[in-house]
């Protein structure tokens, strides 16, 4: 279908040029911000205010040492990345295990527990903030990564049981019977044909959960404002407000807490498409 | 095998994780913060005093900042949707045509999306820095040098500029969402009404956007429930305080300020019940509009 577009000519008429000079001029408003950030990244600081549209003369790469070290980036990364990776897994394993025990076994309340679920997609998590500070605060874990690893898993499960229950109710029940004729246990069926054979859903929960969890503010700022713990994005916050001065190290960091995101973004863009776009066919 | 599938202690260790964790961090926590909001009740304090609805009251008449909040989250929301939806939709019906370089545009329409809210506020906060930022740099550029400013130090101008920074962010996710709907239109629908005369606007305005009206009542939802809880890019961008004066304080953010920096806990859960009663009006509010539509 593209190879067609590629050979036939693209009319010269008014029509398409509006749609294309809509579709460029959008195009640069979304990626323009990025790349100044990036070219502004690699100036110093006396550059930045003299030539905010020219290069830099030589590329201040010191600037990203500055932030990873200096600024502490390389740690708050280090973190992110422990909660982060650690809250996907815990979130999997409850939420394929309740959704297969949702799915795929046979007990009346099945659909009732499905329904209680579902309802945590309505709820606004800011409603759970302060009892939860308070629950964390008398068991004075606040401050330790456990606190967010088990509330980004809490928050991930309604989507993660739904996405998960929706693929396997669309297995056969062949399976299972097969199965069970070779002698297997449930336990068995579940891990090694079930889960291996979900790998298109799993990782599209897994991909959704880790850019989620990943880019969290609210409940990391209030429970991770150590400064030895916090995550990525409350890092960045502590840039703000205070008197620096060195702006192109920001810019810097920045850049730096970009990179995950974009990398998963560029070797992933297809799954992490097609998985919104189906989930809006479900609705 | 149906007894294997019917085994209640199998069931129950398979649903007991994920049902514990959910009810104890999520369910119980929304019903305790609805319990608290009816009480005066500071961090340090042990004993909380039940003062009914005295901080709903307090909240409505004597908190300028809360009424700036609402006031500010509501048109924050409307404006998402004015600014958001058309935007998406114009995008998505263009790429659906088939046009040269689909799959770039797509890519690069999305990668706002992302990107973590604080990670971004902090890169607007520098864009919109008055004398090396892109958004002045780029009106000088365009000959509009006269209306520079401090876009955030300015009360007038910060809610706007923060309503743009969120259309950047978002436009994309909404633009995916629509393009597969329109996408799912049968080509025979749009050959015929060619067929029949009709212009490009025509198809899209009475066409395409009719049958794709259930994608856009789930994407209004989702829009306005989710500028309802807007916290990372308005923390962000205006240093925790909510803008000059407050201008442009929102209510997640009136929430946050009064139980971790003034710690009044009693207070900020009925600034939070407001915020949960307030998407469910919304919510509502959408169905009645969308579903009051009979399908004939």
């Amino acid at each position: 279908m593209n190879l067609n577009a590629l050979k036939r000519k693209i009319p010269f008429n008014l029509a398409n040029v509006i749609m294309y000079t809509v579709l460029i001029l959008f195009a640069a408003f979304c990626i323009f911000p990025l790349l100044w950030t990036l070219v502004s990244s690699l100036k110093n600081n006396h550059e930045i205010f003299e030539s905010p549209w020219g290069l830099p003369a030589v590329p201040q790469f010191i600037n990203y040492w500055n932030a990873w070290v200096v600024g502490n980036i390389g740690r708050y990364f280090f973190n992110s990345a422990y909660i982060v990776t650690t809250a996907v897994i815990v979130s999997l394993i409850a939420s394929s295990m309740a959704a297969y025990a949702i799915r795929r076994m046979i007990w009346k309340l099945s659909k009732h527990v499905m329904m209680f679920f579902l309802l945590g997609v309505m709820i606004p998590v800011h409603a759970t903030l302060i009892p939860l500070y308070r629950l964390f605060n008398s068991a004075d874990m606040v401050g330790s990564p456990v606190c967010l690893i088990i509330i980004y898993t809490a928050v991930s499960l309604p989507m993660s049981i739904f996405i998960l229950g929706g693929f396997f109710k669309m297995l056969p029940r062949e399976l299972e019977e097969a199965a069970v004729i070779d002698g297997y246990s449930v336990y068995r069926i579940f891990w090694e044909i079930i889960i291996p054979l979900s790998k298109p859903a799993i990782a599209t929960v897994t991909i959704f959960n880790f850019i989620g969890f990943w880019n969290e503010l609210l409940f990391a700022l209030v429970f991770m404002s150590n400064v030895n713990y916090m995550t990525l994005p409350v890092g960045l916050t502590n840039f703000i407000g205070r008197y620096h001065t060195d702006y192109t190290g920001m810019l810097a960091a920045i850049m730096l807490s970009f990179v995950p995101s974009l990398l998963i973004y560029i070797f992933l863009h297809e799954n992490i498409i097609k998985g919104i776009m189906s989930g809006s066919l479900k609705e | 095998m149906e007894l294997m599938l019917k085994n209640k202690w199998i069931i129950f260790l398979f649903i007991a994780p994920a049902l514990l964790i959910y009810t104890v961090v999520l369910f119980i926590p929304v019903l305790e913060t609805i319990v608290t909001s009816f009480y005066e009740w500071n961090m340090f304090s042990v004993d909380k005093k039940f003062i009914g609805l005295n901080n709903f009251i307090m909240l409505f008449t004597r908190d300028s900042v809360f009424i700036t909040s609402i006031k500010n989250t509501f048109l924050l929301m409307l404006m998402s949707v004015i600014t958001q939806m058309p935007v998406a939709i114009i995008l998505a019906s263009i790429l659906s045509t088939g046009v040269f370089g689909k799959k770039i545009f797509k890519t690069f329409y999305f990668v706002p999306n992302i990107l973590s809210g604080a990670a971004i506020g902090l890169m607007w906060y520098f864009m919109y820095n008055s004398e090396f930022g892109l958004v002045n740099s780029f009106l000088k550029l365009i000959g509009l040098g006269s209306i520079t400013r401090p876009w955030l130090g300015d009360e007038n101008t910060v809610l706007w500029a923060i309503i743009l920074v969120a259309c950047w962010q978002f436009v994309g996710y909404h633009m995916i969402l629509f393009l597969s709907a329109i996408e799912g239109i049968p080509d025979s629908v749009n050959e015929s009404a060619i067929i029949d005369g009709a212009g490009r606007w025509r198809i899209l305005w009475s066409i395409t956007i009719p049958l794709i009206k259930p994608i856009i009542y789930v994407d209004a939802i989702m829009i306005s429930t989710n500028s309802l809880k807007i916290f990372d890019l308005v923390y962000t961008l205006t240093a925790g305080q909510g803008g000059p004066n407050h201008a442009s304080s929102v209510m997640a953010l009136h929430m946050f300020t009064h139980a971790f920096r003034n710690y009044r806990f009693g207070y900020s859960s009925s600034s939070a019940c407001v915020l949960l009663i307030s998407c469910l009006i919304v919510t509502l509010l959408v169905n009645k509009i969308f579903k009051s539509e009979s399908y004939t």
